[in-house]
């Protein structure tokens, strides 16, 4: 079982936060409609894997391209370069913002969806849930109610 | 902003979606649209049964509706992306009551230009023939065709549209699974919902996600209608080898998808009482885009005149002299007239802030962008270079099919949307009136 207190709005929300991590307090979940930046801990890694995804898929495309234009099937075109990379680029543009998108997707829904140290989601509203144990210090940041969460 | 607005919008806006019954209004918008989506469907059938040839499609005007429709519904497609990425990355604050629409207009108009693809290569079952698999014949596609560059930008574009799309919708379904009144409801949101909670490292994760998704999006867009202008830069025929054709399809993408967005927006707004989040403003800002696309594409206009009369190619000279007098020439002027001319009264605020006229422009301005490509296409088709290769292009019934049924198609799935989903990004709007900001 774990307590969550709900909240009037972002601000009351973050001087709590603040506040019961003075006092020695993290709070298991902090629970919000909306994303908060101040309350946000730490750096997602989606950025860099979509970076990676990106700049691989776009090489692998051009590889590709250039492998089948001039080793594995090549055709003499009046003469012209069988590697004529220049017009392999935009297909390897697209390809390299397709796998970024699909990445960045793919691993926002594999990060999301870790196990949360809370069982039950308290609702809609701007929560922060703790231990049971620190009720007294959960009530001394005031929040406007406080909800007991099935364990 | 007080607490009672900003749970305003999540009311309002969840309450349209989870309310049970429909309006007698949608019904009259669906069941016309199943209608002609029905249409689409025996045109298709009877397009993959006998072939191209059903289409007016012939020599030497080969490409005519299906690409003109191609061209036209990915160009109303882009409007919506450079609202939801571009305005996104620039933290305009408007853009949030306007967003999650423009961006499902881009989803089905996008999901309707690439059915043409497709369907025009005549052999629709070799359509796997594009992707370089390992063939028995040990052939590779041409990667050195624009068409082949075509579609993988129209691959990625679906793709990523989708995605980008139902990315935002994670929080709002969310939203409403937690609103759901019935199991079916709550079963269904709540598995499109994904497991999101708002929680805080959900939140950081999707920020990021959402970020350079958007930042993804936006150079996407104008590579993929880039590309589009590539199909004809790179071709040999009159009116086509242009250099300017790729910033020229991206102006006129952008015109038309504003005009689509706003054609989308007045009514809804009225019909769905959002007049509190979708207010004057975004009417004016919409109006000023418009405006400020059409100047670009009268720019590229005057461009093409100037290029091929600066240029000595008699092939030329008499392709564009076939445009002004020629056998279409009544599509010539109107594309200039509804593209360039009628919009220029959005230069007066009484014009921007006036739903109906509002309405007028869009609506010609998406009827142009049309003709505009019927006459790249058509028109430049039926004068090569060569004399003895000329002759006239007439669309049959099943073109006229396959057009008004893929309209049928954007609107059948754009009303689903309308009914079933947010029509506006509850979160952002709760984001934005947390800061304190106006819609």
């Amino acid at each position: 079982m774990s307590l969550a207190g709900r909240f009037v709005n972002e601000q009351a929300l973050a001087a709590a936060a603040a506040r019961l991590r003075e006092a020695g307090i993290e709070p298991l979940e902090i629970i919000t409609p909306h994303p908060v930046e101040q309350l946000e801990r730490g750096i997602s890694p989606v950025p860099v894997i979509v970076l990676l995804a990106g700049i691989g898929a776009f090489v692998a495309s051009l590889g590709l391209q250039i492998y089948a234009a001039s080793r594995s099937y090549p055709i003499d075109i009046g003469g012209r370069p069988y590697n004529s990379w220049l017009a392999f680029i935009p297909t390897a543009f697209e390809n390299g913002i397709l796998l970024a998108v699909v990445a960045g997707f793919l691993s926002f829904l594999v990060l999301s969806w870790r196990r949360s140290p809370i069982t039950e989601a308290p609702g809609e509203g701007y929560w922060l849930a703790v231990a049971p144990e620190a009720r007294a210090e959960l009530e001394a940041t005031r929040p406007s109610s406080i909800a007991e969460l099935a364990p | 902003m007080t607490a009672q607005t900003v749970e305003g919008v999540a009311d309002k806006v969840a309450g349209l979606a989870l309310k049970p019954g429909v309006e007698a209004w949608w019904w009259w918008a669906f069941i016309p649209s199943m209608g002609l989506t029905a249409l689409l469907a025996v045109a298709v059938s009877w397009l993959f049964a006998k072939g191209i040839g059903v289409w007016g499609n012939n020599h030497p005007v080969m490409w005519a509706f299906d690409i003109i429709n191609y061209v036209w519904w990915i160009g109303i497609a882009s409007g919506g992306t450079f609202i939801s990425a571009f305005f996104f990355l620039m933290r305009v604050s408007w853009r949030t009551a306007l967003n999650r629409i423009a961006e499902s207009m881009t989803l089905f108009a996008a999901a309707c230009a690439a059915l043409y693809p497709i369907l025009h290569l005549g052999r629709a079952w070799f359509a796997y023939w594009l992707v370089p698999y390992p063939d028995t014949m040990g052939l590779w596609p041409q990667f050195r065709s624009p068409l082949l560059w075509d579609f993988y930008a129209i691959l990625t574009y679906v793709i990523s549209s989708v995605l980008f799309w139902y990315l935002g919708l994670i929080p709002d379904f969310a939203t409403l699974r937690d609103r759901a009144e019935t199991p079916g409801k709550r079963l269904v949101y709540g598995l499109l919902a994904v497991g999101f909670h708002g929680r805080g490292e959900q939140w950081r994760h999707y920020r990021a996600t959402y970020g350079v998704l958007a930042a993804l999006m936006a150079p996407l867009v104008i590579s993929v209608h880039s590309i589009v202008g590539l199909d004809f830069a790179g071709g040999e025929v009159p009116g086509w080898h242009s250099t300017q054709f790729p910033p020229f399809f991206v102006f006129g993408a952008v015109l038309s998808g504003f005009a689509s967005v706003l054609l989308l927006v007045i009514p809804l707004r009225r019909l769905l009482g959002l007049g509190a989040y979708v207010t004057e403003r975004h009417f004016e800002v919409l109006g000023r885009l418009m405006l400020t696309a059409s100047i670009c594409v009268g720019y590229a206009y005057v461009m093409d005149v100037f290029s091929t009369f600066y240029g000595g190619d008699p092939a030329e000279h008499r392709q564009f002299l076939d445009r002004l007098t020629g056998l279409y020439w009544p599509v010539y002027w109107a594309t200039l007239l509804f593209n360039v001319f009628i919009p220029q009264a959005l230069w007066w605020r009484r014009v921007r802030t006036d739903p109906a006229a509002l309405m007028a422009i869009s609506f010609l301005v998406v009827v142009g962008m049309w003709f505009e490509r019927f006459n790249i296409i058509v028109t430049s088709l039926h004068r090569t270079a060569m004399p003895s290769a000329w002759g006239d292009f007439h669309p049959t019934f099943w073109d006229y099919a396959t057009l008004f049924g893929t309209v049928g198609l954007f609107f059948s799935g754009f009303l689903l949307f309308v009914r079933f989903l947010p029509v506006i990004s509850i979160f952002e709007m709760r984001e934005l009136q947390a800061s304190g900001e106006t819609p």
